[in-house]
């Protein structure tokens, strides 16, 4: 019998795109993110992983479907994040409102607790997240250029050494979450997700909302904050 | 009576969210933690587990510690099953900014400008104090100056703390502890705790009490927490 027309498209499909073959499988490294907005008055909770690329940009999520993943996926690393588009959007003024150098040491970036529930069961919950699991990606390193006297006071011979004012460059207070690689928080044993799994990561203050502090930079519309979650690990596919 | 029956009620709740296999032991990487404040007045002895996850906070009982202080229920023991400690850790945290007493919450450049006095009471209290760490009546740690030698190991990059933005503006400083994870206490052998096992863990200070923080920024008392973490394996029944 001559194959029919439906059987030959489907033969040049798959010679061009192949199939899956459920029995063979292969694995990749693979980060998911989600990024979700951290209002200035603060918010208790902030649950990740809950709106798609769909509802939201690729800076800000990579995952297709909201709360679920593409591939069952085996979670090895779990690091947080922070993402705003403009840091510096005010020139530091020397008050605690013109940078984000106050929420890094004094504000949400300290406090607050990490919870992952898997399958209805709680796994995990660790305080201090920012701390404890930070982003360890890499990082900027920002150098000032030290101080400066007013007034040439120590240019003089012999110099003037009383009521020297000194000033600086004008660089801000400045600190980051730590982005050296060896300090990801490292589960173990891995987490496995299916495909189908329910989860939760979530980032609480259960003591009370913490508002953001650095809000003469952070605009909830125009320069919102964001806080974020990495899920690093292993993906499994279906070979094609 | 056949014994290996199941109620089918008994059946159908196993079949939704299963029950605990004894015989089949399952482990993970898990911390416990407890957050206590430190005493405003200073004080010869900090307790930690004293308190349970709900209850007022030992030293300052306005406080009623949440998840955030603590992921324990039960006093002096670890709630979930046993607990292998692979190492211990000590994190002083200063309450967020929005969370101190009026006089510090309130003010524009309290972080840059005011926050210096309690800087150096930290860095003082940092190199003071012994850990003691006593499973029933048996004491089984007792190690000197805790702060540094059981560090967090985990923290900030801070490049600059400034403080003024002009001439003449004074400059402050900035504490932390230890952030390197390679200088966290690890215990060899790590030690078993078993479930139910009961457990008291202190930090004392027998040369002289702890530093005291009354009225030292801006005339008001900062809150300051003093975090115990036991990290290490959990190990409980497969459901």
């Amino acid at each position: 019998m001559e194959p029919s027309l439906d059987v030959m498209t489907l033969a040049a499909i798959q010679q061009r795109y192949g199939s899956i073959d459920p029995n063979k499988l292969v694995t990749r490294r693979r980060q998911y993110y989600s990024f979700v907005k951290y209002v200035e008055a603060g918010q208790v909770t902030t649950t990740f992983f809950g709106s798609s690329q769909g509802g939201s940009n690729r800076q800000l999520t990579n995952l297709m479907t909201p709360g679920q993943f593409d591939n069952p996926f085996v979670v090895k690393a779990i690091r947080t994040a922070y993402y705003i588009q403009n840091r510096f959007a005010v020139a530091y003024s020397g008050t605690d409102a013109s940078t984000l150098y106050s929420d890094m040491v004094n504000g949400l970036f300290q406090s607050g607790i990490l919870r992952v529930i898997i399958g209805g069961q709680e796994r995990l919950i660790l305080p201090s997240p920012f701390l404890y699991a930070p982003p360890a990606s890499g990082s900027v390193q920002l150098h000032t250029g030290g101080l400066t006297a007013s007034a040439g006071a120590l240019d003089a011979v012999p110099p003037t050494v009383t009521a020297v004012a000194m000033t600086d460059v004008g660089a801000p207070p400045f600190a980051d979450l730590t982005g050296r690689k060896d300090r990801a928080y490292l589960v173990d044993p891995y987490y496995l997700l299916e495909k189908q799994q329910s989860f939760a990561f979530t980032i609480e203050y259960p003591y009370g909302a913490i508002p953001i502090i650095g809000t003469g930079v952070t605009d909830d519309t125009t320069n919102p904050l964001y806080i974020g979650l990495y899920l690093d690990g292993t993906e499994i596919m279906n070979m094609q | 009576m056949n014994i290996q029956s199941v109620p089918p009620q008994l059946a159908a709740l196993q079949r939704k969210v299963g029950s605990a296999d004894f015989n089949r032991w399952t482990k993970r990487r898990y911390t416990y933690f407890d957050y206590v404040q430190l005493p405003p007045a200073g004080t010869a002895e900090m307790a930690f587990f004293a308190v349970a996850n709900g209850s007022a906070d030992s030293y300052v009982p306005s406080i009623i510690k949440t998840d955030e202080q603590t992921n324990t229920s039960k006093v002096g023991q670890f709630d979930k099953g046993h607990f292998l400690i692979d190492n211990i850790r000590l994190h002083i945290r200063t309450f967020a900014k929005n969370r101190q007493a009026t006089g510090i919450n309130n003010q524009t450049s309290i972080i840059s400008n005011q926050y210096n006095a309690l800087q150096l009471v930290l860095a003082q209290l940092a190199i003071q104090g012994v850990f003691s760490f006593q499973v029933g009546s048996k004491e089984l740690f007792d190690i000197p100056q805790p702060f540094l030698t059981m560090p967090p190991g985990f923290g900030l990059e801070i490049s600059q703390h400034g403080a003024a933005t002009g001439a003449g503006g004074s400059y402050s400083s900035w504490f932390q502890m230890d952030p390197n994870p390679i200088q966290v206490y690890r215990l060899d052998p790590v030690q078993l705790i078993e479930a139910e096992q009961t457990f008291k863990a202190k930090i004392l200070f027998p040369n002289a009490n702890s530093p005291a923080l009354t009225n030292i920024v801006n005339s008001t008392t900062p809150k300051v927490e003093i975090g115990l973490l036991f990290e290490g394996l959990l190990i409980s029944p497969v459901q």
